[in-house]
């Protein structure tokens, strides 16, 4: 209310110039005076931002010096000072004029509170002028004006403006809009701070209707795109693999003497006179074996992860890897050198598998190249699923043996996808050109990506990707071992078997039949921030991805599924230490399985 | 594991080729290979040392020179197998029936 002794009270106001000048109320403004002190107050709102340190000053002086006063002004009728609460506050902050106070020491001691939403507000009210194309320039010239000129009669907030204006000087930058950091407590240290330029309003320019829904497709569009490529990426060498799976099985079924059996440490061997629950039961002793050693494994590793003993783990891969590579390697080869007739030496043989054993050891657990990297993945990924004493054999075996096609086979795409924080970091791969297999099995790959799959964003590319092998939890520096959960990354876990098919087109026993269905697994964090900025929802989706581990095993419904996963887990073009790491522990577990 | 080559410093990549090189001489030709392939995109670089070229060079002459030798080896022991007698059967990993 414009009651003279508001505005009479305005003029000491002045004095707290400090404070955001006073600014009339909106329905008052026409005197002179109070259209200087609002322009003025257009100044101060700006200084007040700057200004949280002169409050001290002002405060102490009680002269009002110093630029970041919020001017008192005449107060609401019916609203509470905002510090104390007394009805009714007749000034109110002339910055933002959106708060009222009872008197200047109020306004002073709430100051340190308010001085941040001031900003904040006096910027929004800025931009709403802007949007509706006032002179935006107007509070600032009128500062202008009014730290040249003063206010008339008010010689006394003259001299507080220029004290202000001096104290201000040397930190002014100018915009209302200044970001608030610091401490509202530790005034002087946010006095002795550093300007920093002002921020912009964070408001995004507001878009029509028509606009926002256009954006959105757009957006979307380029989602779907993203995730499409992603996708791709993951599912070719799954393909390969797939498809070199089939090729070896063919060969290698050929031959007589190598061939892969059947693993030595079932309890139950089914016979033909078994009956049908003998069968059952056998065979859930044998799946208990089978996923009891999965389990014990999977505990050790996590045990000796947690317990930090980083270097055990390594050596230990080290070892699996090279015993994958070398071993299996040898007997895989010994197969395929009798069925293809090779006649091969043990020196050339020892020296060959000599090279390709440390070459990916090399590859896998120090540098190279990525795609090298990969290619010894992908090939021990397929020893582990042909090796001779494995769950995918038994599986093969017993389903051969009872002329049944196993159920539910599956190629379960559990995708986290990638999103780098350089955006090219993981789509630097080719798109994916699914190819047939020569030997033209069924390949039904059923891509149920849509329902279930969870796209976590994120992925840095120096954070490297989330370990699988159970263990969830966040990158520690330098760690690179750590099986954690990192940012986002596409992974593919496969879970393909091979299964012998009804005797069909060739009335062959060998054809095998290859189905897959592909089951995106969930992996718990939905949404991808995406609009938050992709590092930041990539690594808090990835943290959720650790929990695929335990998601996993209760899916599993093919046995093998580790090694294909694992597979797919490093082929996310990803540079990172961990993929190897990944990797290998869950090729260790099938292989120890 | 598999840092790309792209974010390496000049001075690792400088020691990675170097030890990939003289790992190499353990009867690793593939090393060598190994070299040629890790550091083929960067070898263009200004700040690189010019001894990755070395490197690089002594490692691909090196493994052409070491598989020709036992590209050699090879052909010898599978067209005088036969011809050897019980030598060229102790040597061989897989008797093939029939041939």
């Amino acid at each position: 209310m414009s009651s003279p002794a508001a505005r009479g009270v305005t003029t000491p106001s002045g004095q707290t110039s400090s404070f955001p000048s006073s600014s009339t109320q909106p329905s008052d403004g026409t005197t002179v005076n109070t259209q200087a002190l609002s322009s003025r107050a257009g100044a101060d709102s700006r200084a007040s931002t700057r200004g949280q340190q002169d409050t001290p000053i002002v405060v102490a002086a009680t002269a009002g010096g110093g630029d970041n006063g919020q001017g008192d002004d005449e107060g609401g009728e019916d609203q509470p000072c905002q510090a104390c609460g007394v009805f009714p506050a007749r000034f109110q902050c002339s910055a933002c004029q959106s708060v009222r106070y009872c008197s200047q020491e109020c306004q002073a001691s709430d100051w340190k509170i308010h001085y941040r939403e001031c900003a904040e507000i006096v910027a929004a009210q800025k931009e709403e002028q802007t949007e509706s194309q006032q002179d935006p320039g107007r509070p600032r010239s009128g500062a202008n004006g009014a730290r040249e000129t003063g206010v008339p009669g008010d010689r006394y907030s003259n001299d507080m403006e220029m004290t202000s204006r001096a104290a201000a000087s040397p930190s002014r930058s100018g915009v209302a809009g200044e970001p608030l950091g610091g401490e509202g407590d530790n005034i002087r240290a946010t006095a002795n701070r550093p300007r920093r330029r002002p921020r912009e309003p964070r408001r995004r320019p507001r878009l029509t209707p028509e606009q926002r829904a256009a954006y959105e497709e757009a957006e979307r569009i380029a989602d779907m795109k993203f995730y499409m490529l992603q996708i791709y990426k993951i599912i070719k060498p799954v393909v390969v693999c797939i498809c070199l799976s089939i090729l070896w099985v063919k060969i290698s079924m050929a031959g007589s003497d190598y061939r892969p059996t059947q693993s030595s440490y079932t309890v139950y061997k089914e016979s033909p006179n078994s009956s049908a629950s003998q069968n059952f039961l056998g065979s859930l002793a044998n799946a208990g074996i089978i996923i009891g050693q999965i389990v014990i494994v999977t505990i050790i590793i996590v045990v000796l992860f947690k317990r930090g003993h980083i270097k055990v783990l390594i050596g230990f891969f080290m070892v699996v890897v090279a015993m994958l590579l070398g071993f299996m390697g040898y007997i895989l080869i010994l197969n395929l050198i009798q069925v293809l007739r090779i006649p091969l030496d043990y020196l050339t043989m020892a020296f060959a598998l000599w090279n390709f054993s440390v070459t990916g050891l090399i590859s896998v657990f120090w540098k190279g190249p990525m795609w090298v990297q990969q290619m010894y993945l992908t090939v021990m990924n397929l020893i582990a699923v042909l090796c001779p004493f494995g769950p995918l054999k038994i599986l093969v075996e017993s389903s051969r043996n009872q002329n049944q096609e196993v159920p539910a086979l599956l190629y379960t795409v559990n995708a986290v996808w990638f999103m780098a924080s350089p955006p090219d970091a993981i789509l630097n791969r080719e798109t994916l050109n699914s190819k047939e297999s020569s030997e033209s099995e069924d390949l039904t790959l059923n891509n149920d990506a849509s329902p279930r799959t969870n796209f976590h964003g994120g992925h840095s590319r120096a954070t490297g990707r989330d370990g699988g092998a159970s263990i969830s939890s966040s990158r520690n520096s330098g760690l690179d071992a750590s099986f954690s959960a990192h940012g986002g990354m596409s992974r593919t876990s496969s879970t393909m078997a091979l299964v012998p098919g009804p005797n069909g087109e060739t009335g062959d026993r060998d054809a095998i039949e290859l189905r897959e269905r592909a089951r995106s697994g969930d992996s718990g964090s939905s949404p991808r921030g995406r609009g938050e900025g992709s590092p930041l929802a990539g690594r808090v989706a990835n943290s959720a991805s650790g929990r695929q581990e335990p998601n996993r095993d209760p899916r599993r419904d093919s046995r093998e599924t580790d090694d294909d996963e694992e597979e797919h887990r490093e082929t996310s073009g990803d540079d990172d230490d961990d993929d190897g790491k990944v990797l290998l522990c869950c090729e260790c577990l099938l292989f120890l399985s | 594991m598999a840092k790309p080559i792209e974010k390496m410093k000049p001075e690792e990549i400088l020691t990675a080729s170097k030890k990939l090189f003289f790992g190499g001489f353990a009867l690793l030709p593939m090393l060598w290979v190994y070299n040629i392939f890790y550091v083929w995109p960067v070898r263009n670089r200004a700040d690189l040392s010019p001894q990755v070229r070395h490197y690089m060079l002594l490692s691909g002459i090196l493994s052409v020179v070491l598989f020709v030798v036992f590209s050699a080896w090879f052909g010898i022991f599978v067209n005088q197998r036969l011809n050897w007698g019980t030598t060229g059967d102790t040597l061989t990993v897989v008797l093939v029936k029939g041939v």
